[in-house]
């Protein structure tokens, strides 16, 4: 699959998490951003450092800026298993918008053309750091980096463009 | 009771954890097998954090390292941060490794198909690192090469570990134990194994 651009429809995938409640869940991802402005980002791996110390903590910081200008949903995605990706969301207690949502086998990352093969660090298929925006089902903005370096996924740089 | 905490933790029903049970009828690991020469190209990852990862070059530590010479109690299991590896099959070992030292074991290694960032942040939670080695078997070589795995998608879990444990002395097993389905916890526990070597 070649990598998602800007101009294209992001495909629909299904990925899980655990609630409120602990009970894990399914959601689709055209559930959440049909009709809405979402923001779609991803990680190589749960705890591990730029993923831990630098991406996420810039998305949950400027979360409610985000949200003011309109950004409905945040949406982190990782290949990992759900039960990985509720431990690591908890490492963020000060978290309030921040979806965690754990693609355990890859399929929607690759359905992205956004995979990465990180065999070497032990990590196996993985994504590539990147964040999309996606308005209406739309990618507006495609900041895909070449691997898992971090030089324009951040939250500052999603902010630019909106 | 382990396995309704799991059912109720991981929303699995009863249906399907009966599936896993059908999915195993033979091992092709049982006591007498040598791990070294049965599996000779494989490594596992040490649990580590990503800048040890970066400092000892991504270091890999094949079995030969760890079993060669050694006695060692090693077990296996489902999947970091779920419900029965966290409460009750880590801390049975974890609380009677002083026992187990008395025994003259060398070592007491968790592992698990998860890659060894995932492995290292659920071992410090658990403050399990001083008593037990944690490592990754991030791609399954070594559960495929005992014929350990287990599709545990419906579980979201992916091919993961069964949940077993096993007493290994220089290389070659002494003493196996392997549940009948990985949400189970009746054979694979410290205690189980301490009555054992």
């Amino acid at each position: 699959m070649a990598p998602i651009a800007v101009g294209d429809s992001i495909p629909d995938g299904t990925l899980a998490y655990f609630d409120e409640n602990d009970q894990l869940q399914s959601v689709s991802i055209h559930s959440l951003a049909a009709g809405k402005k979402v923001i779609l980002f991803a990680v190589p791996g749960a705890f591990t450092p730029t993923c831990s110390m630098k991406h996420v903590p810039g998305f949950i910081e400027k979360a409610d800026e985000l949200k003011s200008k309109g950004v409905d949903e945040i949406l982190c995605i990782s290949v990992n298993d759900p039960f990985v990706m509720k431990a690591w969301a908890k490492t963020y207690p000060d978290n309030k918008h921040v979806k965690f949502l754990a693609d355990g086998s890859a399929s929607y990352t690759k359905a992205l053309g956004l995979e990465l093969d990180l065999s070497d660090k032990g990590l196996g298929t993985r994504s590539r750091r990147f964040a999309l925006l996606v308005e209406d089902l739309k990618v507006k903005v495609a900041n895909i980096e070449a691997g898992g370096e971090f030089t324009v996924s951040s939250a500052e740089d999603i902010l630019k463009a909106l | 009771m382990a396995l309704s905490v799991l059912l109720k933790q991981t929303g699995l029903t009863k249906s399907m954890v009966n599936s896993f049970r059908a999915s195993r009828a033979y091992a092709s690991v049982a006591v007498g097998t040598d791990l070294i020469s049965a599996a000779p190209d494989v490594s596992l990852q040490k649990a580590r954090s990503w800048d040890e990862g970066v400092s000892s070059k991504f270091a890999i530590t094949p079995l030969k390292d760890i079993f060669k010479d050694k006695k060692v109690v090693i077990f296996g299991l489902p999947g970091a941060y779920t419900g029965v590896c966290s409460a009750q099959h880590v801390p049975s070992y974890k609380n009677n490794i002083d026992k187990f030292k008395a025994k003259g074991i060398d070592s007491v290694i968790c592992v698990a198909v998860n890659d060894p960032y995932v492995m290292n942040g659920w071992a410090e939670k658990l403050q399990a690192k001083e008593a037990i080695e944690f490592y990754g078997d991030f791609d399954g070589s070594l559960h495929k090469s005992m014929d350990l795995m287990i599709d545990l998608s419906s579980a979201l879990l992916g091919p993961r570990s069964h949940r077993w444990s096993a007493y290994v002395v220089d290389g070659k097993i002494k003493v196996f134990n392997l549940e009948k389905a990985p949400s189970e916890f009746e054979v694979s526990g410290g205690e189980v194994i301490l009555g054992q070597i």
